[in-house]
């Protein structure tokens, strides 16, 4: 009989099978844990990677460009300092040297670049690119909307396109005018339409050939600092770059760290988010092996008594964990690489699909590399903390020991009797006081069950409260249904072109009065952008000067209503101390508004130029002598910089592309008005929902019909007079991505809760399994069953208000504090308490902790409290 | 031939602010072969005592040494190395390993000093203990009195040279209790084993060669 045993088999093999097998239910649940756990951690690090790259991707299509920080004026001095910074991964060189025109219109600029800039900085943001660089001086790459302006829709690689082409420098005549180039390549770009021209690229060897020397000009700095801002990144060049006078460096947010502040809010919250994600994640796992492993500590102690030393013990105990990790991970791996690699496609593909050919790829085979690795990690530390226990214990203490660690009965508490005056004769409920006896019979396990709810819950109202709060429709909800404006390029060939610009209204009330005849347009309920379109002296050109753009920005002036005086004031109290308010409250100031044209040099020189005289005058006809034209002179109160992240919503005309404002206030309004002709730049109005369709075609109909007119006096038949923007149009070309994000966030908030409730589950399913002998116990004194489904039912309850109390308490507080960072971060960050969301999570945990544990003691309690006592004392 | 000797053995619980002294300067001696018997009344520190010669818990004071080789210096691992080569228990509550079955039971200690299992003195051990056809059983299938055979099996089969035995008897009726005495004595006798009991029964103490009587943690004499 004895033959058929492998009698001198290992005892550590004999043990660890044995157990194994004894623990069959645990091996299932910690199996379902560490699936769980790679699959949610591989969902969600592959779910915010995809959809961070996406944005990324979509970013850099906008911007034309991978890179978003560059120095102007650069030298060959400051090419090669950059070239030898650690973190300055590549330089590129832009040439910005010249321009096609068509009737006086600038259709396109052109810039040369060299082959770095071409290849790793400007050509990854094509959306499709045919041919190649322009090598020779007579090359030129288009963009496709160029092609299409120029009347060619079916392009060809080599064919003779004729254009008009003219050097930025007046100056330079060579090769100038009508000419034939050959059309080297073209492309797809995605560049925001409205505010930035086409780019026609065009060979260096044109420049050399023109005598132009390649320097100065723009560099483009690809920078290995994603996580830093803009404004850290222009600021630590500035530190480290020898810079003349005249060299100015622009540091916007990258591509990545926009795509990053969209998707969590930033990096540091992106961080955070993570940790607590982990840290749900490792309760989780956490709980499991506790719970499991804290009725085995008296085997291992009984094993212990018996001669197996410690490393044994940790063998028998370790090998079937890190089998089950290494199974669990397969399973988990496919289970998550069905989720991730074929379900997710189908869904947010579908979603993202015409979104500029963006597509969101979410499978990244190392994050499930590294989900399965931070899981092993996560339950070998759990065991090790785990078994540290049996460590602290001797062989007798440990094959006695009872986690009944009550939060009563600390090591550090006093021992001493305190007799309370106890009521005999009060009715009291006794198995309330069993139920909270048994909810905090084990300090650990209480708190680890009530952290880890809370955390899940926790997380669930944050997600909430980022998918909506970064909504990006919450920012589109704000504008207003209808926004008619000026274009800038009609103003400019107005400006410059126009024999009839005294006295002239470009945006008239008689235009506006037909407007609302013929489109509707409500007439009380219009808000208007005014200001003017000054010619400003040779003393306050000495103030606009100093700001340094290669674009040629217009000046206008625009009036602040109280409301967003108000904001200036504020922003200025608080971030531009130095500014003169008081002389733009109170004595025809100005603020210079401009999008980051100052460079650190060039700010000292502004700061000089505040209390000088602006002196500015109406509009005339260009080649009127200007010596005879009144001018109201005002006072230069400081510079803005608008690019900056606290800088508050004013609402400027182009969103402060290629534009320099002189900002004035009401009153200062009104003593120009008497000199300058108003000009009313925008306006803009609210319709019911009802009407906004119909309204929506009246108006692009009688825009149509406004620039159509406009067109006959002579002007390109490209050149609009007015430029429409329905609030609606905006909200459908952004509706996919507001979808994806918030299905993201929701799948993110749905895994984690689904994380917390089987943790509360397996905690649930544990607890009734070991506490079998303890119920059959009170059955034998008494207890009906129904009472001791009560008792459990309480006890679900008490969790619940605890939690809840919780939530409300500290929860609701971090969250608050959360608001406020994000809204630090993004302006558009609205903070909403999720109410529903917080009733919804209590509602669903009241029936979770109270029908669950009623519907477990049901499965396992088919035997008799007899028979469950016999067996059990065995 | 000294097998054990304990001096001073102190042993003090505290919880929280209150101090409980179970044993108060122990000091006795055990000769090779000698079957004693430690007797005392419920919470007199006979179990503590029991417990402290085994290595199990520490003394807050004293020295025990076991074969000359002071165990109280010794590290846990040391401790239980030593244990498991040396000493040999039976608790009242048997303690078997309820996941493996009687034999691999019986086995455990002897597979874990590296002994090679010798079947036929197996045999003959579950034998005379009449667990012969219990070898294949889980724990959790045989009654009170065969699972206490099976723990005093395992504690003789790899021939500890001191088996320490708190309460064999405790969950046994008075016939069994008796026969299950005679038959440790016998088998230590065979085996040459020196065997320490404790009880506060006085006719299982009358079997034993010697009686250490001990109260409120003091010996008495």
């Amino acid at each position: 009989m004895i033959k058929q045993y492998k009698i001198n088999q290992s005892p550590e093999k004999v043990l660890e099978r044995a157990y194994s097998h004894e623990n069959k239910n645990r091996n299932r649940i910690l199996l379902i844990a560490v699936t769980l756990s790679i699959v949610v951690m591989f969902c969600i690090m592959s779910t915010i990677y995809g959809k961070n790259q996406a944005d990324v991707l979509r970013y850099i299509q906008a911007d034309g460009m991978t890179v978003s920080t560059y120095l102007e004026n650069g030298t060959e001095d400051s090419y090669a300092q950059l070239k030898k910074m650690s973190y300055v991964k590549d330089v590129g060189l832009e040439n910005r040297i010249g321009k096609l025109m068509n009737e006086g219109q600038n259709y396109a600029t052109c810039v040369a670049l060299d082959s770095k800039a071409y290849e790793k900085m400007v050509m990854p943001s094509f959306l499709e690119v045919h041919g190649k660089y322009p090598q020779e001086a007579d090359e030129i790459m288009l963009s496709v909307k160029t092609l299409e302006y120029l009347g060619i829709d079916n392009p060809k690689i080599g064919m003779s396109v004729f254009l008009d082409f003219y050097w930025n420098n007046i100056f330079s005549e060579n090769n100038t005018g009508n000419q034939r180039f050959i059309l080297a390549g073209y492309y797809i770009d995605l560049r925001n339409s409205i505010t930035q021209n086409s780019v026609a690229y065009i060979s260096q060897r044109r420049l050399q050939e023109n005598s132009i020397k390649q320097f100065p000009c723009r560099l483009l700095i690809d920078v290995d600092k994603n996580f830093l801002s803009g404004e850290q990144i222009e600021s630590q060049l500035y530190k480290d770059l020898a810079l003349s006078e005249k060299q100015r460096i622009v540091g916007n947010d990258s591509a990545a760290y926009r795509a990053m502040e969209e998707t969590v809010g930033g990096i540091g919250i992106g961080i955070l988010l993570s940790m607590i994600i982990l840290l749900a994640l490792f309760l989780f796992v956490f709980n499991v092996i506790y719970i499991s492993l804290d009725k085995e500590i008296r085997q291992y102690g009984l094993l212990e008594i018996l001669g197996v030393e410690n490393r044994q013990i940790r063998k028998i105990v370790y090998f079937p964990i890190l089998r089950l990790c290494l199974i669990g991970s397969v399973v988990g791996g496919i289970i998550a690489c069905i989720i991730v690699g074929v379900v997710y496609p189908l869904i947010i593909n579908r979603m993202y699909q015409d979104m500029g050919g963006v597509r969101l790829n979410v499978f990244f085979p190392a994050f499930l590399a590294i989900a399965c690795l931070v899981t092993c990690l996560m339950v070998l530390f759990a065991t090790s903390f785990s078994l540290h226990r049996l460590k602290k214990l001797t062989p007798i203490q440990a094959v006695k020991y009872e986690n009944i660690d009550t939060i009563a009965s600390g090591r550090k508490k006093s021992a001493r009797i305190v007799t309370v005056k106890y009521d005999f004769q009060k009715k009291r409920n006794p198995i309330w006081r069993i139920a909270w006896g048994n909810v905090i019979r084990s300090k650990k396990k209480f708190i680890i069950t009530i952290l880890s709810l809370t955390l899940g819950c926790q997380i669930v109202l944050m997600s909430s409260v980022i998918a909506n709060g970064t909504d990006f429709m919450n920012k589109l909800l704000e504008n207003n249904d209808f926004e008619i404006s000026l274009t800038q390029n009609a103003i400019r060939t107005l400006i410059e072109t126009s024999t009839k610009t005294e006295k002239m209204v470009m945006f008239d009330n008689d235009m506006i009065s037909q407007g609302e005849k013929e489109a509707n347009i409500p007439k009380n309920k219009v808000e208007r952008i005014e200001g003017f379109l000054p010619i400003v002296d040779e003393y306050g050109q000495d103030s606009i000067r100093i700001l340094d753009s290669q674009n040629d920005p217009l000046t206008i002036i625009q009036k602040l209503d109280k409301n967003k005086l108000d904001r200036i004031e504020g922003y200025v109290k608080k971030n531009e101390p130095l500014l003169d308010i008081d002389s733009f409250m109170q004595r025809n100031g100005v603020f210079i508004l401009h999008n980051h044209l100052l460079s650190e040099q060039g700010a000292e020189v502004a700061k000089k130029k505040i209390g000088k005289n602006i002196g500015v005058c109406d509009l005339v006809p260009v080649g009127t002598d200007m010596s005879e034209s009144t001018s109201i002179p005002l006072v230069n109160c400081g510079y803005i910089d608008i690019s900056k992240k606290e800088f508050p919503d004013l609402d400027l005309m182009w969103q402060g592309e290629n534009t320099v404002y002189l900002i004035v206030s009401e009153n200062t309004f009104s003593t120009i008005s008497k000199i300058l002709t108003k000009q009313t730049f925008q306006m803009h109005f609210n319709v019911p929902d009802k009407s906004e369709n119909e309204t929506k075609i009246e108006l692009k109909q009688w825009i149509r019909r406004v620039n159509m007119e406009f067109q006959t006096n002579g002007y390109s038949e490209k050149l609009n007079l007015l430029s429409l923007t329905c609030n609606s149009d905006l909200i459908a070309s952004e509706q996919k991505h507001i979808l994806v994000t918030r299905f993201i966030m929701w799948t993110i908030s749905t895994a984690l809760s689904f994380i917390g409730i089987v943790n509360y589950l397996n905690t649930i399913i544990t607890d009734i399994m070991t506490r079998k002998r303890e119920f059959a116990i009170m059955e034998s004194i008494g207890l009906t069953r129904k009472q001791l489904r009560w008792m459990l039912t309480l006890e679900g309850l008490f969790y619940c208000i605890l939690i809840a109390a919780l939530l409300g308490s500290v929860g609701s507080g971090i969250l608050y504090v959360f608001g406020i960072c994000m809204h630090n971060q993004m302006e558009y960050f609205t903070f909403k308490y999720p109410v529903g969301l917080y009733i919804g999570i209590i509602i669903i945990l009241i029936l979770f902790c109270t029908i669950i544990p009623r519907l477990i003691y049901r499965r396992f309690s088919t035997e008799s409290a007899a028979e469950c006592l016999r067996r059990t004392s065995e | 031939m000294k097998v054990f000797e304990a001096i001073s053995l102190s042993k003090t619980f505290v919880n929280g602010d209150s101090y409980l002294k179970v044993l108060d300067n122990v000091s006795f001696v055990i000769n090779e072969g000698e079957f004693i018997a430690i007797k005392g009344i419920s919470g007199s520190g006979k179990s503590t005592l029991l417990n402290i010669m085994g290595g199990l818990e520490y003394p807050t004071q004293g020295q025990i040494f076991v074969n000359g080789i002071n165990i109280v210096e010794m590290s846990e691992e040391e401790r239980t190395r030593f244990r498991l080569h040396n000493i040999g228990f039976v608790f009242q509550n048997y303690n078997l390993v309820p996941v493996i079955n009687v034999i691999e039971n019986i086995m455990l200690p002897a597979k874990l000093i590296g002994q090679k299992i010798d079947e036929i003195e197996l045999k003959e051990l579950a034998n005379r203990l009449n667990i012969q056809d219990k070898l294949y059983h889980m724990p959790n299938t045989l009654s009170g009195g065969q699972q206490q055979r099976v723990a005093i099996a395992r504690a003789l089969f790899s021939k500890p040279q001191l088996l320490l035995a708190d309460e064999p008897t405790g969950n046994l009726d008075s016939k069994t209790r008796i026969d299950t005495i005679h038959l440790m004595r016998t088998m230590c006798d065979e085996y040459r084993q020196t065997m320490v009991i404790v009880t506060h029964d006085e006719q299982i103490a009358e079997m034993a060669d010697r009686i250490i009587c001990i109260e409120d943690g003091r010996l008495v004499i």
